[in-house]
Order: C-alpha cells, then structure tokens, then sequence
C-alpha cells in the first residue's frame, strides 16, 4: 500500500514526552510527533534505548505519557493537560508481545477467543471465530493444546491471531520476532506481510533489526535518544539518511573525515580529487563522508570517471566470500576500508596484493563534522 | 496530576492495605515504644537485676548460633554441591529437614535425649565404663553451651538454602574457568566462589542474627530450669506475673526492635553494588563430573541428628512415663488416646483450628495485596513495604506481647478471646502468605496482565480470568504455609494464650511445665505429623501446576 494513496488519519502522536526519573531529568521520549493513517505499516525502528517500546507502550496505555496528546480513530486517548488516560483496555487495539505473552492455563483456542469474549461476544460465537482465525494463521489443529506444548514458531502464530481476532483497526508488534531464530523470522515476516494485506489493518511495528524493518515498512520511523529521527520509506531511509546517526544505523560500512582545499579534498587516507558531491563540499569545512562497500571498487588503469575519486597504495588485507560478492578489506597505513568485488577468477585478487580504488561520489552522503556527537 | 495508568491505579485494595497493615503492624509497635518511654520503662531497665547478664546471654545466644549455623549451612551447601551429581536432589533436601520439623517437637526430642538425668543417650552413655562412676551427665543439655549449639543447628536450614541456592546460580562455569586459569580448589573456593555467594551469605547471616535475638523457644524450654535467662524469656516471666509490667516489657523489647533495624540497614549497607555480583551465565551450567561419595558424609550425619530426637519424641509418646530406659513391653498407644481424649486438648485445638482459619481468610488476601504491591501491580507509597520489612525483622516473641497490651487492654479488650490469636497470627504471617504468592506473580511475568488489558478485559475481568488462575499454585502454598506454620506456633502464643484460651503450642508448654512428659511428647508428634503432611501437600501442589511452563 503506498502511502499517498491513504489520508484518513488512524493514530496521531502530538509532543509526547516521557520521564522516568524526574531528578535526572532524563527524557525516554522527547516531544515526539507522528501522524499514521489508515492501513499503514509503520516500523519503529532504532537501537535499545532509543524509546520505541515506551512509545508503544504509551500507545497500548500500558505507560503514562509524562506530557503530550494521543489520539485514535480521530479519539483523544490521552490529553495530559486534561488528565485524560483512556485504559488499555478501552483502547480497542491488538498487541503482539516480545514473549507471546500467551496465558498458560487456557488451550490455544480459549487465548484467541479472549479479546472477542471481552467485548461482549458469547462463548459458542467467539469460539467459531477464534478457530476462524486460527485457520487463517495455520494453527487450527493446535486449538486444544496449552501454550506450553507449541513450539516457539506456533506461540508466534498464535499470539498474531489473538492481536488480530476482534479485527482491531490498529495492531501494535513489540518486538516479536526477537526471539525466534533466522529462519523463522523470514516465515513470520512473510506471514504478517500476508495478514496485513488480508485483513488491512494499520500496524505499529517495532524492532532494531534493520533488515526486518526495510522488509516490512510501508514507513519506517528512526529513532534516537527519545527523539525521531528520519521519517521515510524504506529506500528513502536506506539511500539517503538524513544523518550521520541513521547512516551508521543502516550500516553503512565506510567512514572517513573530509575538507576540501580547492579541487582537492583531504580524507582520512590522503588526498583525493574533489569529484561528484565531493565537488559541493564547503570550502575549509570538515564533513563525515558515509560510503557503501558496494561505492567502492578496485580499479584499473584509466578506470575514473566524473564521479569517482582515485586513491592508490592500498594493501588487500583480507578477503571474504560474502554470498554473491565478496568482501574486500583494504589498508593503506592506519586507514581501513571495505570493498565489494567478486570472486570470478579473472578478478580474482591475492592478499598482500597493492591496488588502487575508486570512491563513487555521485550520491555522496556528507554530514558535518560534530553535529552528530552522541 | 497525571491520572496513573489502570495497570498501577491507587484502589481501593492498596488503601485498605495500608489501614490494615498499619493496624496489625504500626499500631502494636508505637504503643510499644510510647509505652516504654513514658510509663518508666527505660527507667527500670536499669534496676533490673542481672539485666546485663540477660543482655550478655542474648547476645551470646545470637553470635554464637550464627556462628555455629553458618559454619555448618556453609559446609553442607558445598557438601551438596561437591558429592555425585545423582545424590544431590536427595542430599539436598536433608539439609532443609530443621526447617520442617517444628522448633518445639525438635527441642523437646533434644531433651529426651540429653537431659542429664533421664536423658536416653545420657542413660546409655553411663552404662558405659568411661562414665559409669557418675550420677548425671554426661551431657547437660540445659546449659548455656548447649542451648546456643541447638539454636544453632536448627538455624542451619535457612543458611543453606541461600547459600545453596547461590551457589546453584553461580554455577561451575565460572570456578572452572578459575581452574583451567591455574587455581587449586580452595584458591578457586576462596577467590571466585566465595566472593560471590558472599551476598547471599550476609542476607542468611542477618536473617540468622536476629533470630538468635529474638529466640524464644530453646532458652525458654532448655534455660528454665538453671534460670538462663534472655531478653525474650524475661519477657514472658513479666507476662506471667500480674499485674503485668508492661512499661518494662516494652523497654526489654527495644533493643530487639532496634537491632532488627540495625541488621536489615547492616545488610544492605555491606552487599553495596549489587551489580557487582550480578553472575552472566550461560544457558547450559555444567554439572561437575563425579563427584565425591565421601563429601556426603557430613549431610548424612546432619540428617541423623534431625531425626534421632524425632525417635525419641516417639518413644517417649509410646511410653507409660520418660524413665531415660526404654522398656520395650510397656510401649502402647494408650498416652496418644489419652491426649485424644483430653478435653483441653480438645479446647485447645477446637482454639488452634478457629484461630487458623479465620487467620487464612484475612492474611492470605493481605499476603495477595502485598506481593500486588511489591511487583509493582498496584500502586502504593513506600509506607506499606516498609511495614512488611519490619514485619520479618520483629522477633515474633515481641510481637506477641505487643499485640498482647495493645488488643489485650482496653479499649479492645481481647484477652482471652481467639480474637487476639487472629490478630496476632495474622500481623506474624504476611510475610509468609506473600512471599509464595509474589515468587508466583515473578515467574509469570507482568505480560499476561497487559496482554489481557490490550485485549479489553477490565481490571476486576483480569482479576478473575488471568491473575487469579495464574497465581493459584502460589496462593495454595500460601495457604499451606499459614496453616503449618501457626499449627505450631509457639513463641507468640504463649504470649497472648490464657488459663481459659489455649492453643495446641501454649497447652504444650503447660503440660511441659507440669511434667507430664509423654503427653508433651504426642502433641509434639501432633505437630510434626501435620506439619510434614503440610509441607507434601504444597509440593504436590506445587509439582501438578499444569501448562505454567512458557
């Protein structure tokens, strides 16, 4: 679903900040705000501590927002300024928890049912729809089975048919796929993926996993510190971040400091030609210059182009096999890079090998230098 | 004001809570102190006679048994943990054994054996020619030496099981690294094992202390008759005399009330950074391989010390009268009908049960709302979690004759009525009814409850569907625990019975006082015999909790 092709505003996040510790002072979340519309699947995501759960929680209700407004469905549910707190259990949403949360003394069916039999269904119609819903996730055999006799694969699938039973409009996911191993995590990806275009709910979806995130995004949130910081789709995010930190967050592989001084620009290992973005650089400023692995390739003779930069004396230190490509770790003095090349025989390289390299500098990712410091 | 989320909302339970806790905690305690201070206690505390002699028997009685019980739940934790794997479950459980049989039942049996003239091992011991050229003796077991060993012994259980239990966390990873680094075994013991189950062993050594302050039970059974006095038999004398002093009373009580202060802030003070011994261990914990059949030698005979004084309470129960010889042919059954059909027993235990069950009904709801509290499940102030902590640091003597003068009197008035053992039971066990009921709600998390609010139960619905089935295993254990325990109690109800309310404790102290040996002897067994089937009915409880596991 893209995201133009919604506006109805599902969930909207106005200057919420959260304190625990009111002597330090320190903010979990600081004024955050964040408009999701209908249908949207929206990854928050970030590394620990960066206040995506509390900002879950505060969705579910399951932590108090120290300021700020929340509201859902066009509902304010939270108006600190007017003591409004809306319970959790008056929010009409779904959750999938890091741990299933399944509860162990009632059969498979009997979790799914829960949230249809809360909201006033009776036994024999929330039980039909529970093994409904049980079937659309695959686990209707499990139906009369105790939590504790699934594998962790099945508790997963469960604990998603319970978040999506009573067909709430908004689905919140904390981190569920953290504990389940690689493998897995693709199948339930997949699944929800498949769930989400089925039964079109809107999803608020957090993890640190990168990758998990890019797969799922409609939207992808990045935060740091209590604070968002890039809001994108996924290849907005991943082609562009919007500072030194998301740069790094996306793993980005090479980084070095650069100053231009007319058509030269001065790096972390010697001078190169100011090509490209390089060009644009602010005279005399120092920048961060982020670049991909895949930006940087071994080159031959007359190789350059308008927008690549030579840089010769490097040492092949080490080689990788990396899947499709390998990896190239290259040193010239302290200085270290990695490169993307292949294993064919003809470009086959040795270690202790000494080549040039030339740096893409078309699409330049350049931050200034201490603006990021955190 | 920011309205709290539903998950942690000041209710009504907490505020109840605290009425009731400050009623049955706070309440007994301040008349106390109020009452040493401006009744004159203090005062007389002073003129006293040999009141530094008492002081010196209490503190010796408190250092000494410490002394004697880390030693020995030290030496039995390692013992455990260094015999064949495939005898740990069974050796382990030894070491537990005084923690079970009941304090009383466990003194008394002590007595049959070494009381000096009638004694059965001081008998057989003067048969022997080493000794046969004396009267009594060998073994006086009513002196000072004898009464701290005892206590002693009978407070090696609760070392073990936390040093135990440490050691368990702190697994053999971490010594084995020590070892494959070059240390012997003692050097490993003494550098890595050591320093991190020293925690552990400062909260068993505090815990330890001050029951050795404030014991009751053996100075009180076995320092009588030579007039060893402590503070807490002291105590009971004052009670026994009328008009009771009670300004002195609570002057006597208040070092034992400070030094509970003092141990619990000592505690807390010499653990320091907890981080420091927060343990990383891998998921698999290796067992040490072998083990050493000869490292269960000491459980072995610490396990045949818990149970020869059960034999003699059994042969004196079987026996016409206590003569220090057993004559096999006479031993009947005919002085366990006779307590059977002893109508102060019946009284007494017609007390014992009402007591006990209107005790379960208040404190296991009390012991629910506290461990509600502590896990951060409903929101309450600092006051009520205070009120616990002192709850287990007060010597439950002292908290008996608090509550004594203070429901006693008017305007409450309770003496004498099954009214006052309730209200004492039930201050004594809240610790013990929540403590099994919050190690339940740590097991199960707190992301049941909030899966079942986000799926739109309110909170009386999660009450009823999540929380309480969830936490049934350890509210049954709570239950069971309460009963046990106040099945035999003593201290404290030898402080609040009367001539004309008894229970089964205090009517034992009567009949021990009285001589009549082998009637102490069967309600003694009374005690055991309930108390073991207690203690297999909370295990099959808690074995048979079904689909708890995650």
């Amino acid at each position: 679903m893209s995201a133009d092709t919604v506006t109805a505003e599902q969930l909207t996040i106005s200057e919420v900040t959260k304190v625990y510790d009111h002597r330090s002072g320190t903010k979990a979340l600081d004024d955050v705000s964040l408009t999701i519309r209908l249908g949207e699947l929206v990854v928050l995501l970030g590394p620990s501590g960066c206040g995506k759960t509390t900002l879950l929680r505060i969705l579910a209700g399951l932590e108090d927002a120290t300021s700020g407004r929340l509201s859902l469905y066009g509902e304010p549910v939270v108006d600190t300024g007017r003591n409004l707190s809306v319970p959790p259990h008056k929010r009409g949403l779904g959750m999938v928890f890091q741990n299933y949360a399944l509860w162990p003394h009632m059969k498979v069916v009997d979790n799914v049912a829960y949230p249809l039999r809360t909201s006033g269904l009776g036994r024999t119609e929330a039980r039909e729809r529970a093994l409904e819903m049980l079937r659309s996730v695959r686990c209707d055999h499990l139906a009369t089975r105790l939590p504790s006799q699934l594998s962790g694969g099945q508790q997963q699938r469960i604990a998603l048919g319970r978040a999506l039973v009573a067909r709430p409009g908004i689905v919140l996911f904390d981190e569920p796929l953290s504990n389940v191993d690689a493998q897995l995590r693709k199948e339930v990806r997949t699944e929800i993926r498949r769930l989400h275009a089925e039964i079109d709910f809107t999803g608020i979806y957090v993890t640190h996993d990168l990758q998990e995130g890019l797969e799922l995004a409609d939207r992808i949130v990045v935060m740091s510190h209590g604070r968002i910081e890039q809001i994108g789709t996924p290849e907005e995010i991943f082609t562009s971040p919007i500072s030194a930190y998301v740069a790094e967050f996306m793993g980005i592989e090479n980084k070095t400091g650069v100053r231009r001084r007319g058509g030269v620009v001065a790096t972390g290992f010697g001078e190169i030609e100011a090509t490209g973005d390089l060009a644009g650089l602010p005279e005399g400023v120092d920048h961060d210059f982020y670049f991909r692995a895949s930006q940087v390739r071994v080159a031959a003779d007359g190789d350059s182009t308008a927008a690549s930069s030579r840089s010769g004396g490097w040492t092949v230190a080490d080689m990788v096999y990396a899947g499709g490509h390998s990896d190239i770790v290259l040193t010239r003095g302290e200085a270290r890079l990695l490169c993307e090349g292949t294993f064919e025989p003809s470009a086959r390289l040795e270690v202790g090998a000494e080549v040039d390299i030339e740096i893409d500098t078309a699409a330049a990712l350049l931050y200034p230098s201490g603006g990021d410091e955190r | 004001m920011r309205l709290p989320s539903l998950l942690r909302r000041q209710g009504p339970g907490a505020t109840v809570y605290t009425v009731l806790l400050g009623l049955f905690v706070l309440f007994p305690m301040v008349t106390l102190v109020v009452r040493a201070a401006v009744g004159g206690g203090f005062a007389r505390l002073t003129t006293y006679p040999d009141i530094g002699k008492v002081v010196f028997n209490t503190v010796l009685l408190a250092v000494g048994s410490l002394v004697v019980a880390m030693v020995l739940g030290t030496l039995l934790a390692v013992s455990v943990t260094a015999s064949p794997p495939h005898w740990q479950r069974l050796l382990g459980f030894i070491p537990t054994l005084p923690l079970i049989v009941p304090g009383v039942a466990d003194t008394l049996g002590w007595i049959f054996l070494f009381s000096p003239r009638v004694g059965y091992v001081n008998s057989w011991l003067r048969s022997l020619p080493m000794f046969d050229h004396l009267k009594d003796g060998p073994v006086d077991i009513f002196t000072l030496p004898w009464i701290v060993a005892l206590t002693g012994f009978s407070f090696t259980g609760f070392v073990y099981l936390y040093v135990s239990s440490s050691l368990r966390e702190v697994g053999t990873e971490l010594a084995s690294a020590a070892r494959v680094f070059g240390a012997g075994p003692i050097r490993t013991f003494l550098t890595v094992t050591l320093p991190l189950i020293w925690p552990s062993m400062v909260y068993a050594g505090g815990v330890v202390l001050l029951m050795g302050l404030g014991q009751f039970t053996n100075p009180l059974l076995l320092g009588s008759s030579n007039g060893i006095d402590v503070l807490t038999t002291v105590l009971f004398k004052l009670k026994s005399t009328y008009p009771v002093d009670y300004a002195f009373g609570a002057a006597l009580s208040a070092p034992l009330v400070i030094a509970g202060f003092l141990v619990v802030w000592g505690q807390r003070l010499s653990i320091g950074a907890q981080g420091k011994y927060q343990v990383v261990t891998s998921k698999a914990n290796h067992r040490t391989q072998g083990g050493s059949r000869m490292a269960a030698i000491p459980v072995l005979v610490f396990g045949a010390l818990v149970v020869l004084p059960l034999i003699a309470l059994v042969l004196v129960a079987l026996s016409p009268y206590w003569s220090g010889q057993i004559d096999w042919g006479a031993l009947s059954l005919d002085q366990v009908k006779s307590v059977f059909g002893d109508p102060r027993v019946a009284a007494a235990l017609g007390v014992t049960v009402r007591a006990i069950l209107i005790t379960v009904a208040i404190v296991v709801p009390i012991g629910f709302v506290s461990a509600m509290i502590q896990r951060g499940f409903i929101r309450a102030g600092r006051g009520p979690r205070t009120m616990v902590d002192l709850l287990t640091t007060l010597p439950t003597a002292i908290m008996g004759f608090a509550m004594l003068f203070t429901y006693g009197n008017p305007p409450f008035a309770m003496y004498g009525t099954v009214g006052l053992f309730v209200i004492t039971y039930v201050a004594l066990m809240i610790p013990h009814a929540m403590r099994p009921q919050l190690t339940s709600m740590l097991s199960i998390g707190s992301e049941f409850n909030e899966a079942a609010a986000i799926a739109g139960a309110s909170r009386a619905r999660r009450l009823f569907t999540i929380e309480l089935p969830l936490l049934r295993g350890g509210i049954s254990v709570a239950i069971t625990m309460v009963v046990i325990l106040l099945f035999h109690e003593f201290s404290a109800s030898l402080m609040v019975a009367t001539a004309g309310t008894q229970t089964i404790g205090s009517l034992l102290y009567d009949y021990f006082s009285s001589g009549v040996y082998p009637q102490v002897a069967v309600i003694a067994l009374l005690m055991v015999v309930v108390t073991l089937a207690g203690v297999a009915l909370s295990g099959a409880i808690g074995t048979n909790r079904k689909g708890s596991k995650r």
